[in-house]
């Protein structure tokens, strides 16, 4: 399989803290990759960092043979990288339709209007609505909805069940698989060690801004136990 | 005749027609700032000077190039917006990360640039510009007289406001730019050029503004000056109307219109007031504004100010050094200049107390240092009271003041409390305008200098100077006391984190209260003295121009350090007096140094001074609180 | 040392000493600090910086250079500070001039205000104050001084005689647009008074704030109140203002008579003759009046490029008859110049026969002029008709109705 992102000895601070220290892993195209790891470990700041969040980092972001650790946020995008971040990000001044077509298409290859409200039927009902009165489960659908049509390879999902119901889980599980299934490449952060055990293809463990461990995913159950160390359950 | 409340009806419909253009103009100006504050959390104090630049390039180039009117509607929009464009690539992008007060005491800056520069080369009493040949005239309503210009002005903002609504609100373009003030990092991550937006959003800001200025050039005098009173209206309009809401920057401003036109009709002294009073008002039932939706703009990154606390004893050495220049100061220079240095230098350091100390800078700061001068004046001239007593009077109106304005204004934080302080310091200029006591425009004359104590004739240089020395040093003292003080320390702690001082147990906005108010009264204690020195309380010393020297003053020399402000106050009044050949170019130079503290030298002298020590000694780093970083996951 | 010779020493001492002693006593015939010192404070970028401002610094460097630059041996030095109509600033600089700069007499002091507060400054200091651009009565009034002169007009001067020839031509209703500060209440009160003593009425009047970018909401009241005459105590920006907006509203059209008291020459020129003609004011001096006045005139434009206003023209006027004053006195003492101006009589380009009063007004004739249609003029700066000449003795206010401390009754 293609490597298609390849970070190494990742850094980021955030003013004068340092909250990575030299991250490295690597997810290939077509995978399902995650992120675990405990609060406070680095998971969200590993992709924000990625997506040129952070004002300072260092070290190494290699997308499809690109440099990208010094780019500005716009043109990561622009190479193929979408976020669905961590508080969703939905925008109150803006309807649910203004939300969903807010990212442009950047590249070829996105999916249609259509075919996202096939993915997400409730949107379609729910157009005009401001955007912040959805539900949780729906703002969740929205904010991954979004970055489908921009026509980026790799989609990085920063904790997407948090906060939400079994049943919601459940779909967004479902989605996951059918992305995964449509060819994009995803990088999920999470705490619900769970879901992202039915899900991915191998996982990497992070701790104190670095990341300590790669599991793949067949051994998982086999190592769950300490993972629950890692994670301090 | 028809008279509405004794008013003709001639009048009153007259009245709220000029009102309902005024409006127009507020309703573009607050527009512009609405939109550039959305976008990028900057109260561009130099909307003013913009708006001026407009009118005065329609002028130039009717006078120069023999370009009409219909041609400066676009002409001069776009100059003065690549201009605008110029500023915001240079100047304004470092300052985003920033605390948002850096970006208005720029856009301060600039806007005494922009000023002193055209007032240098065109002088201040303003250019005729005539009415497009296609617009004069007017028609005879009936119930009053309409001059064609000034309907096709309404027309033509209602039409550019509308217009500029719709573009924001319905189309695609202003998804991006409302959501780009919601969240403008995540924006840029799903690959829009953010930062290009921006630029060109401020460009379409600042050209609004010049477009009003075009509109505005037939019925106003073309004159330099003509932006620096409108923008502090257009503040309080758009505190009025709340600063996130496009269609409320829009309604405030021509409601404030037609309430002004109202107010002139039947109350005319009113009418330069009414807007600040219906912004306390405002502030007291609705903090977010009539139509506001924004929550109150967190802070950015603000410079730690904190300077190491010097040894004891190189204190009390420092302030005998001031105390010992200060007493043979006299034989070198002259006299007048010290004690008047040494006045505003005492204002100075009160204003430091709160905004280097407290971190509540106000823009508002002259309504102490005059309304006590006034008091004390009059106290001393009508009332026959000896210096002590009437300067006590003038001293105790200003912490009056002090309490009514720190009450209303600290309810808003940051940025919304500089401008909230800078609207009620302008009503309280109005009010002196016109009140009876003050002389207005004459000014308060010939106070007499007394005895004090009924004892030693103030007329005496030597006692006069003597007197000075004594109010600024007790002053400065008092001021070095209050800092190092327990209180002082809850007011840093304040000001670092307030949230956290909050959950210590202490009840800030007391706090916040008892320094601003401490803030006023030395202030106040400064006007009444100066009063008494100059034998002369006038408009000038409640004048927003005053505010902004001792922010000048201030931040020169450095805020939060004790002998910053004292530095800075001296160096200003020397500016003022030597250069004073130079004119206007004074102003150009306050400008400068503003725009130069801001981007480069952001401690000021006494700060960099500080600082350089500082490193040059062996740093013992303290240990660093944590800053407080968004959830890493 | 023998005792001789220390006596020697002694008495060489103290004749040495007594000599210095003598020496720097001011003899009478001496100059302080060896130079005459004069301040023109003025508006220099202002309102009112047309009518005054950098002109009146031209107009005092050519007095002084036109008198030899020097007098009783000692160079004359003019000076000029910028006040920018501000009380404060005004004040600070002519106090600074008087307590540490050695300025012997302050000129101009554009707006009454700040001309008031120069009067006791003045008079405090023991200098001499020659204005020329204020208008307040109060300065040969209640608040006249020994060492203070008002040279080119003043709000009486200019009022009297349009109201009464107004009045006389049926303008019984009068509506008042005041400047809210000295000059302007100065000069609605003198208005006021004038019309009710010739039998007219008022009809109202409104305040205008000082440097008013828009007048319309001050001259929707006097239009409606439909009063036949309007009476703009304004000068300066606002004044043209006023009248360009009284026009456009079409208040002029409608038939009311707008009265500017206080205009000049420079007033005309920005307003240009297509708007201005017809209007009817008293002047202090017309540059066009005759082959001396068109002399000085000439010169003044070819420093200034604009001809010199009736208060410009003032500066020089009163600067040469100090000048005249310090070389008769022998001193430059104030309270003897003083003396020494008020004998001298005023004869030149600007005053033929011109007299200074006990109360330091300069009377001299006046001239009553309007503005020429544009189709009259032939010239650049050919604006005015002079209806008539009025005597000093008439144009002024009599000295039995002076409230001036220092005139004998």
């Amino acid at each position: 399989m293609a490597e298609m992102l390849k970070v190494n000895g990742l850094k980021a601070w955030y003013g004068e803290s340092q909250a990575l220290h030299g991250t490295s892993f690597e997810v290939n195209s077509g995978e399902v990759v995650t992120l675990l790891g405990r609060n406070g470990a680095g998971k969200s700041t590993t992709l924000r960092s990625i997506m040129g969040l952070v004002a300072k980092r260092a070290g190494s972001i290699r997308y499809d043979e690109k440099e990208l650790v010094g780019a500005p946020s716009h043109r990561i995008a622009r190479a193929g990288i979408a976020l669905c971040p961590e508080e969703r990000g939905i925008f109150s001044s803006l309807n649910v339709r203004e939300n969903l077509l807010l990212p442009p298409a950047i590249r070829p290859g996105g999916m249609t209007v259509d075919q996202i409200f096939e993915l997400f039927p409730n949107l379609k009902e729910r157009l005009t609505s401001q955007g912040t009165k959805l539900s949780g489960g729906e703002q969740q659908m929205l904010a991954i909805g979004r970055i489908l049509r921009t026509g980026a390879r790799l989609l990085m999902l920063d904790e997407p069940t948090e906060g939400l119901a079994p049943v919601i889980i459940e779909q967004i599980a479902a989605t996951v698989k059918t992305l995964k299934t449509l060819g994009f490449t995803i990088l999920l952060v999470e705490q619900n060690v769970t879901f992202a055990a039915g899900l991915a293809d191998r996982h990497y463990v992070m701790e104190l801004g670095r990341v300590v461990d790669e599991i793949p995913g067949p051994a998982f159950a086999d190592r769950i136990d300490s993972l629950k160390t890692y994670l301090g359950v | 005749m028809i008279t509405i409340f004794g008013v003709p009806s001639v009048v009153l419909f007259g009245q709220l027609l000029l009102g309902l253009i005024n409006g127009a103009f507020y309703a573009m100006l607050s527009l512009g700032l609405a939109v550039i504050f959305g976008m990028m959390n900057i109260v561009n104090f130099a909307h003013g000077a913009l708006y001026m630049m407009g009118a005065l390039g329609a002028w130039i180039l009717l006078e120069y190039f023999g370009i009409g009117y219909w041609w400066a509607l676009v002409l001069a929009p776009l100059g003065v917006g690549i201009f605008g464009i110029v500023i915001e690539r240079t100047m304004l992008r470092p300052l985003y990360k920033l605390d948002h007060l850096y970006g208005m005491l720029l856009t301060f800056g600039l806007s005494l640039i922009i000023q002193g520069v055209f007032r240098d080369w065109f002088g201040s009493s303003g250019q005729p510009y005539a009415i497009p040949a296609a617009l004069s005239g007017g028609t005879n309503l009936g119930f009053m007289f309409l001059p064609t210009y000034r309907a096709w002005v309404i027309v033509a903002s209602l039409v550019v406001c509308l217009g500029t609504w719709f573009v924001i609100e319905r189309t695609k373009l202003g998804s991006y730019l409302r959501a780009a003030t919601e969240n403008a990092p995540l924006v840029q991550a799903f690959g829009i050029d953010v930062p290009r937006m921006v630029m060109l959003t401020f460009g379409a800001g600042v050209a609004l503004a010049a477009l009003a200025g075009v509109l505005a050039a037939p019925i106003y005098q073309v004159n330099p000056l003509m932006g620096a009173d409108v923008i502090i209206v257009v503040f309080a309009v758009v505190v009025i109307g709340g600063m996130g809401s496009i269609m409320g920057a829009i309604v405030t401003g021509f409601l404030v219109g037609l309430v002004e036109g109202l107010t002139r009709a039947f109350y005319p002294q009113g009418s330069s007031t009414v807007v600040f009073v219906m912004m306390a008002i405002v502030l007291l039932l609705r903090p977010a504004g009539l139509f506001g939706s924004k929550p109150e703009a967190a802070g950015g990154v603000h410079v730690s100010l904190d300077a190491p606390a010097p040894a004891f004893r190189t204190e009390i050495l420092l302030f005998l050094g001031m105390a010992a220049l200060l007493i043979i100061g006299p034989a070198f220079v002259y006299s007048g200049f010290l004690m008047k240095a040494m006045l505003f230098a005492l204002f100075a350091c009160a204003f430091n107390l709160i905004a280097g100390y407290g971190r509540l800078v106000s823009f508002g700061h002259a309504m102490f240092l005059g309304t006590a001068g006034y008091v004390c004046g009059h106290a001393a001239k009508v009332w026959g009271l000896t210096p002590e007593l009437a300067i006590l009077t003038g001293t105790l109106s200003a912490t009056v003041l002090g309490v009514v304005t720190g009450w209303l204004a600290i309810r808003s934080r940051g940025i919304y409390f500089a401008m909230v302080t800078l609207a009620l310091a302008q009503m309280i200029y109005f009010v002196a305008l016109q009140a009876p006591f003050t002389g207005g425009e004459d000014g308060l004359q010939n106070i007499p200098r007394g005895k004090l104590f009924g004892l030693f004739d103030l007329n005496d240089h030597t006692l006069l100077y003597g007197f000075v020395l004594v109010v600024f040093l007790g002053g400065f003292l008092l001021i070095a006391q209050v800092v190092r003080s327990p209180f002082g320390q809850v007011l840093k702690a304040i000001r670092e984190h307030e949230p956290r001082a909050q959950s210590l147990g202490y009840s800030t906005d007391h706090y916040k209260l008892a320094a601003f108010t401490l803030s006023a009264t030395l202030a106040g204690l400064a006007g009444a003295t100066k009063a008494v020195v100059l034998q002369l309380a006038s408009l000038t010393d409640v004048h927003w121009g005053m505010s902004g020297e001792v922010l000048l003053m201030t931040f020169l020399g450095g805020v939060g350090t004790l002998y910053g402000p004292v530095a800075g106050a001296f160096i200003v009044i020397a500016m003022q007096n030597y250069l004073a050949s130079l004119g206007q170019w004074v102003t150009v130079i306050h400008g400068a140094i503003f725009v130069v503290c801001v981007l480069a030298f952001r401690r000021g002298l006494v700060g960099e001074l500080i600082a350089f020590l500082g490193r040059s000694r062996k740093p013992a780093t303290p240990a660093k609180t944590p800053q407080a970083a968004p959830e890493a996951g | 040392m023998t005792s001789n010779a220390f006596r020697k020493w002694l008495g060489a001492g103290t004749a040495l000493a007594l000599t210095a002693l003598f020496a720097a006593a001011p003899a009478s015939a001496q100059v302080s600090d060896d130079q005459v010192k004069i301040g023109v404070l003025t508006d220099m970028s202002g309102q009112w910086s047309d009518m005054n401002g950098p002109g009146s610094l031209v107009a005092a460097q050519m007095a002084a250079e036109d008198f030899g630059g020097k007098v009783l041996g000692k160079p004359i030095v003019i000076v000029g500070a910028d006040h920018q109509q501000k009380a404060d600033v005004g004040v600070g600089i002519a106090r600074r001039w008087l307590e540490n700069e050695q300025v012997d007499a302050i000129s101009d002091v554009t707006n009454s205000a700040i001309a008031l507060a120069v009067q006791q400054l003045t008079k405090d200091a023991n200098r001499v104050a020659l204005f020329s651009s204020p208008g307040t009565t109060d300065l040969t009034g209640k608040q006249c001084s020994p060492t203070g002169f008002q040279w080119v007009y003043d709000n009486y001067s200019n009022t009297v005689a349009p109201v009464n020839a107004l009045v006389k031509q049926g303008k019984k209703s009068w509506y008042f647009v005041t400047a809210d500060f000295a000059f302007g209440t100065s000069l609605e009160k003198i208005g006021m008074d004038q019309v009710k003593a010739d039998g007219g009425t008022v009809a109202g009047s409104t305040r205008n704030p000082f440097n008013s970018a828009d007048m319309s909401p001050y001259l929707l009241p006097a239009q409606a109140s439909k009063a036949q005459a309007i009476f703009l105590a304004n000068a300066g920006k606002d004044l043209t203002t006023a009248i360009k907006q009284a026009n456009e509203f079409g208040i002029v059209a409608g038939g009311q008579a707008l009265v500017a008291p206080v205009m000049f020459i420079s007033d005309v020129h920005a307003l240009g003759l297509q708007t201005a003609q017809g209007t009817s004011f008293v002047e202090g001096f017309y540059w066009d009046q005759n082959d001396e006045t068109r002399a000085f005139a000439q010169r003044f434009f070819e420093r200034r490029k604009a001809m010199p206003t009736a208060l410009q023209a003032g500066v020089y006027s009163s600067i040469t008859h100090y000048l005249k004053a310090i070389q008769a006195a022998g001193t430059d003492e104030a309270k003897a110049v003083s003396a020494k101006m008020r004998e001298l009589p005023v004869n030149d380009f600007f005053a033929k026969n011109g007299k200074v009063r006990e109360d330091g007004r300069m009377v001299h004739d006046m001239l009553l002029v309007e503005v020429k249609k544009p189709s009259e003029s032939k010239r650049p700066w050919d604006y005015y008709k002079v209806l008539a000449t009025i005597p000093g003795d008439e144009a002024f206010l009599p000295l039995s109705k002076s409230e001036c401390s220092l005139v004998k009754k």
